[in-house]
């Protein structure tokens, strides 16, 4: 058995939902009319769920709008906290939840680069050994030394892409954004995963559709109003 | 966290032709219209006003800048902490620098101009930094303790805008705490910013060292503020969900 690199242990978050939320006026209303009162609700998000992931393996999470894949995904990155439950990773981890989070639109390319690897948790040192890479990657050209405000939309998230796989992550998280830009492009990043995969990358892709999921991972966790009802392998 | 002070410091001179030139040009100007003006225009019975009067507001401009900035500091970045996971702190630590590093320039250009206000550099400046290192402490405790309370009440943000430049004229800048009538001299020795000043005054007005007992006031001021700081600082990763 390989060795285990992810241990989620009976994971919960629960949501304050306020409604009617408002400043003094509103509170004060409330006292008159109901109509105005807040109520505050709470909202299961991530309900009890638990699974371990191995070296190099990848798990596809499935379900429908708002069944928590997304905040299941945030708290293993450890962006949220859960209320109960704990997640244990060892190695790097590398949420992939927007593409080019935090580039900056006035600055350009190879200075985006810089500024997103490190917020990956590289210096600047590793940055610049890879950078060539990167850069290659996504095929920006003589673009790269442009402010990034002037790139098309394919070409910025190309970018962020880029950034982020060549982060060399143990486990990378991505949202629904494992192929982007146009048919070229989507083959080099499907090519890209399947080798960080075969180097020892765990994988956890948030999926609407099965069909995605099966095609970069061995095993599914279906969700549904955050418990986890069906998993296995496609 | 270097990259986020540079990205900061770029942008903010983009396409201006003289760019990190022109963080020369507030302090230089700030700094001569009042000499010019306390000098000339308006002569004050004060010794050396001026000097006075810029000491302290170049000063003062530190704590103002980063309090007035701190309560965006993680509400304006919630894009990078709710998509990525990196420690923290480095919002506000460069958030900080940011500012330290014009902050500097002011200070390059106060020092520059130091003797034309009448300063005499001698052996007292050995005490600054046993003054400026708890006065940092003690900004940095408070911006950090703003910029997470910033997140569940955003009534923070107004209270800063509103109460600091109130705080100013509570702080011996603009006058001199010497020349309060006793009453009113007792009032204003609750303002946790006066030993700080009152420091930089003795060693940059005066020449002189600073009182013992101000040093002291500092030293426990500063800590203080910056242990209650770091303990509001660790909920930070408890009400990211707020943002």
């Amino acid at each position: 058995m390989s060795k285990v690199i992810l241990k989620v242990e009976s994971l919960v978050k629960d949501f304050t939902i306020r409604h009617n939320h408002g400043g003094m006026k509103h509170k004060l209303a409330g006292l008159f009319n109901p109509r105005f009162q807040e109520r505050i609700e709470t909202l299961r998000a991530v309900n009890d769920v638990s699974f371990t992931l191995c070296k190099g393996e990848s798990l596809s999470l499935i379900g429908h709008n708002g069944s928590g894949k997304s905040t299941l995904l945030q708290l293993v990155s450890g962006i949220l906290l859960p209320s109960s439950g704990s997640v244990q990773a060892f190695g790097r981890v590398a949420p992939l939840i927007e593409l080019g989070v935090g580039f900056h639109p006035e600055l350009t390319g190879e200075e985006n680069i810089y500024l997103n690897a490190s917020l990956y948790g590289l210096r600047n040192k590793e940055t610049r050994a890879r950078f060539n890479d990167i850069a290659d990657f996504s095929g920006l050209g003589d673009f790269i030394d442009t402010p990034v405000k002037n790139y098309s939309s394919g070409m910025y998230m190309r970018l962020g892409f880029s950034v982020a796989v060549h982060v060399a992550p143990q486990i990378l998280l991505a949202d629904e954004v494992l192929a982007v830009g146009d048919q070229d492009f989507q083959d080099k990043c499907y090519q890209r995963i399947r080798h960080m995969q075969e180097d020892g990358m765990a994988l956890i892709l948030v999926t609407h559709s099965k069909e995605q999921g099966q095609r970069f991972c061995q095993r599914y966790l279906h969700l549904e109003k955050g418990r986890a009802i069906d998993e296995g392998r496609f | 966290m270097f990259n986020l002070v540079a990205k900061e410091i770029k942008i903010r001179y983009m396409g201006a032709a003289l760019g990190f030139a022109w963080s020369l040009g507030n302090p230089l100007v700030v700094t001569l219209t009042y000499y010019m003006v306390f000098t000339y225009i308006l002569p004050s019975n004060q010794d050396r006003f001026a000097l006075h009067l810029v000491t302290g507001v170049v000063h003062w401009m530190l704590f103002s800048q980063i309090i007035l900035q701190s309560s965006d500091w993680l509400i304006g970045n919630n894009g990078l902490i709710r998509k990525l996971s990196f420690p923290r702190g480095l919002l506000p630590l460069s958030g900080a620098l940011t500012v330290g590093v014009f902050w500097l320039v002011a200070i390059a250009v106060y020092a520059a101009l130091y003797t034309l206000l009448g300063g005499y550099p001698g052996s007292a400046l050995l005490w600054y930094p046993l003054v400026l290192i708890p006065y940092v402490l003690m900004i940095m405790g408070l911006a950090l303790a703003i910029s997470v309370l910033q997140i569940t009440w955003r009534d923070i943000k107004h209270l800063t805008e509103v109460f600091v430049p109130l705080l100013f004229w509570l702080t011996p800048i603009v006058w001199v705490t010497a020349a309060l009538p006793h009453d009113i001299a007792q009032i204003v020795s609750f303002n946790p910013l006066a030993p700080f000043f009152n420091g930089f005054t003795a060693i940059l007005h005066e020449s002189v060292q600073p009182s013992l007992r101000d040093l002291a006031l500092c030293w426990g001021i500063g800590l203080a503020s910056v242990i209650a700081g770091l303990l509001v600082f660790k909920r930070a990763d408890k009400v990211v969900e707020l943002l």
